[in-house]
């Protein structure tokens, strides 16, 4: 197909075929020339392609299919021919495009998006002698959706149609004529791209909800009233990603799906006093057996991502040693998951969302709050902040070279719940401040989160090993390659451990930033 | 980017319907090709539909005072530009006089299209002259189109004579033969004795065709009227024997 980078549209009304009619009583048009195409549009679930800027689709073709992509709006698609549609970054062209995509994409499912089909018409704009001096372009395109799970037919829309004038080079002055022609027409440049207008009308131009915590609160508001916002956003996160963990469509679902379940049961027990306790304590048992249930699973997963780059360590000579392990992993990977699935189809699941969200969405009748229920948010916020802050501050300056591990890890979850609580209420205080709070934070963590790693797969490997031993699917050369690797893992984890004192003591740095932000609050 | 001229002491001999036709075929496989038509009369312009320019444009280019971009045109064809004839092309061989390395002149031009361009064709007016120097220092390789007849051979013994004094030595130059007329005797006496032309000729040879007549009726490239012709086909066939020719070099 051919490019343009102006797409214009007919004021709202106008019909094509009259502005068609009119424009060749300006300039001598050729027969047009049609050609069909259906795009079917991709993206991960999370719509990076999309925040990326920009769109990659494929067409069927003989033998296979053509994958497009298109870096910008505007910019002329790139494409390959490919044996099938792609799924994952794996699965896209060598070269340039899996360079720029990959670290976008990452462990991402490519998912139908939506379709596309365009009828374009191209008509040769001609000069006395028949000579083609621009080609001008009408595009009549529907959106379709495909028949989905939730027992929906196919969908069609008709899209607004499209125009476009093609230059030729040496021909600029036509180029300039022809584009004043559709301005004086009522032309105008389409202010989306033919993807978002086909996501607008098929209904589906937000991505999912992000698990990114983009709460705002205000700070007078009552605490319970703000926790329950936030709780509410969480559960949808946990909602949103359910399908997608049950079929396993990729491991980050599942990521995501842990993460809401594990800042839910750190709003509840890192906030007191807001919630009566009978709730409290029944719902963070119920999230505290989501977590387990869901555990191993996900433990299994982040082998899986890591075993290339752990491969990549290896000498080349030994590399494919480790596949009688990845495919242990699978299997045992492919058994959770089953238990994970069977967990969710319980009742005891059913019933955690159904009387969280009738918790949530209820309003407790007056008189019977706790006592921090009806306190302005920010003020339990700041407090519950800054007594965070300050376990972190002591417990991490009391490590000293040969503390025991166990030091780095309880100092880990007090990050973690700080962590959870400044990005619950970041919207109650300055936001450049707290900003740079997180910024350090995670770095600290980072840190923290590489050692505790590093120790979590070692133990791991080791039961992987008497797994796979007593199995017998262990050959010798197989457990000395995972015995490298154990190796590689405790030199990793004692750099992250000669790491931690820099980090500490520049993460301490913002001591007085965060004493200002949190505790001064709690004085007014 | 790979210079190809379509060169031949004589006139009327296929070398513009070469030039057209095989750029032609090099932009539908895919490749990004310029004619440059330097020729005054502008045939090749003509086949293309484009106006041959009529101010002192190459004058001003041989100069050094504009660029050769602000003058090219797009063809009807994807991927296949032209570089218009200029009436004052007349006097190229008289600017390029005035100046001190006449030589040199064309192949300064042509470097700032290098990354545009696959392939260039410049498409010549028929003589030995200074411009016709200038060709031989820019291009890889001359394609000399030869209608099999005695004639035709001794301009191609001449040429290579003047190469071999005055050519740069790194000039392909790849004759073939064109307007074959098997049914003509002399023609088939001739093409058996290819092996004594003073460079090797091409296996492929363009047939005599009254479509490459029709071209100047359709005012376009042959393959894009008579796509099934066998002289189409020929071009075709000819321009894979020139790959591999420019790639072997
Ligand atoms: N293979 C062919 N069969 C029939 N006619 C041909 C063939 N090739 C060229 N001609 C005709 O011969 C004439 C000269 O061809 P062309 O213009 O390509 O030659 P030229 O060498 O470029 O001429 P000039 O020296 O005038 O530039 C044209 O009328 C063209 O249509
Ligand atoms: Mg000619």
């Amino acid at each position: 197909m051919t490019h343009c980078s102006t797409e214009y549209v007919l004021p709202s009304g106008a019909k094509a075929e009259v502005f068609l009619t009119e424009l060749e009583d300006q300039v001598v048009l050729s027969q047009p020339e049609t050609s069909q195409e259906n795009r079917f549009f991709v993206d991960t679930f999370d719509r990076r392609i999309q925040r990326l800027g920009g769109s990659l689709w494929w067409q069927r073709q003989k033998d296979g299919v053509r994958l497009f992509w298109r870096s910008a709006p505007g910019q002329r698609p790139s494409s390959w021919p490919l044996q099938d549609c792609p799924t994952f970054a794996s699965a896209l062209p060598k070269g340039s495009l899996r360079t720029a995509l990959e670290p976008v994409i990452q462990m991402r499912r490519l998912l139908p998006l939506v379709e596309v089909r365009l009828k374009a018409s191209v008509f040769r704009v001609l000069d006395r002698r028949q000579k083609t001096v621009a080609y001008l372009h009408w595009v009549q395109s529907q959106a379709v959706l495909p028949r989905d799970t939730a027992g929906r037919g196919k969908r069609r829309w008709d899209l607004t149609d499209r125009f476009a004038i093609e230059e030729i080079r040496g021909y600029s002055k036509k180029f300039q004529r022809l584009t004043r022609l559709l301005g004086a027409a009522g032309l105008r440049p389409a202010e989306t791209t033919q993807l978002e207008a086909a996501l607008a009308a098929a209904g589906c131009s937000q991505g999912s909800k992000s698990s990114k915590l983009q709460l705002e609160l205000s700070a007078r508001q009552p605490a319970e009233e703000a926790l329950q916002q936030i709780f509410l956003h969480l559960l949808s996160v946990l909602e949103v990603n359910e399908a997608g963990v049950r079929s396993d469509l990729d491991s980050e679902f599942l990521h995501e799906f842990r993460v809401a379940v594990r800042r839910t049961r750190a709003a509840l027990t890192q906030v007191r006093g807001v919630f009566p306790a009978t709730v409290v304590e029944r719902f963070r048992q119920e999230f505290s057996w989501l977590g387990k249930v869901s555990g191993p699973t996900r433990d299994l997963d982040v082998y899986l991502l890591k075993m290339p780059t752990y491969e990549e360590h290896l000498p080349p000579s030994i590399r494919a040693d480790l596949e009688p392990l990845r495919h242990h992993l699978r299997g045992r990977q492919r058994r959770e998951q089953k238990r994970l699935t069977r967990a969710l189809a319980s009742p005891r699941y059913r019933s955690i969302k159904k009387d969280w969200r009738q918790e949530l969405e209820s309003k407790r009748p007056s008189g019977e709050s706790p006592p921090n229920a009806l306190m302005p948010i920010s003020k339990v916020a700041a407090k519950r902040i800054w007594k965070a802050y300050k376990k972190v501050f002591t417990r991490g300056s009391a490590i000293h070279r040969d503390t025991p591990a166990e030091a780095l890890h309880d100092l880990r979850i007090d990050c973690k719940k700080l962590r959870y609580l400044l990005e619950f209420f970041r919207s109650l205080f300055a936001p450049q401040p707290i900003a740079s709070l997180i910024r350090d934070l995670k770095k600290l963590q980072d840190t923290l989160g590489d050692f505790n790693d590093f120790e979590v797969q070692r133990d791991q490997l080791s039961q992987y090993a008497d797994e796979m031993t007593s199995e017998g699917s262990a050959p010798a050369s197989t457990l000395l390659a995972m015995g490298r690797l154990l190796a590689l893992l405790e030199e990793w984890q004692h750099r992250e451990r000669l790491g931690f004192h820099p980090r500490f003591e520049a993460f301490s740095k913002s001591r007085p930033v965060a004493q200002k932000l949190f505790r001064g609050e709690n004085r007014s | 980017m790979k210079i190809f001229a379509t060169y031949n002491i004589k006139g009327g001999v296929g070398k513009t319907a070469a030039a057209v036709n095989l750029s032609y075929v090099a932009a539908q496989e895919g490749a990004r090709a310029l004619v440059w038509d330097l020729d005054p009369q502008g045939a090749a312009s003509f086949y293309f539909r484009i106006k041959a320019k009529i101010q002192g444009g190459t004058k001003r280019l041989v100069a050094g005072k504009s660029e050769l971009d602000p003058l090219i045109k797009g063809t009807d064809f994807p991927g296949l530009d032209l570089l218009p004839a200029d009436f004052s092309l007349r006097h190229l061989d008289r600017a390029l006089d005035g100046t001190k390395k006449p030589a040199q002149i064309l192949a300064q031009l042509l470097q700032d299209l290098e990354g545009q361009y696959d392939f260039l064709f410049l498409d010549c007016p028929p003589s030995i002259s200074l411009a016709s120097r200038s060709v031989f220092v820019a291009c890889d390789a001359l394609l000399v189109p030869t209608i099999p007849t005695p004639l035709s051979l001794r301009t191609l013994d001449q040429l290579a004579g003047h190469l071999k004094k005055k050519g740069p030595k790194r000039l392909r130059v790849l004759p073939f033969f064109c307007m074959v007329d098997r049914r003509k005797i002399l023609h088939r006496n001739i093409l058996e004795q290819r092996d004594d032309l003073p460079m090797p000729a091409l296996e492929t040879t363009v047939p005599y065709s009254t479509y490459v007549e029709q071209m100047g009726i359709h005012r376009a490239p042959l393959g894009s009227f008579a796509h099934r012709s066998a002289a189409a086909e020929s071009y075709r066939s000819l321009w894979k024997e020139i790959l591999l020719q420019a790639k072997a070099s």
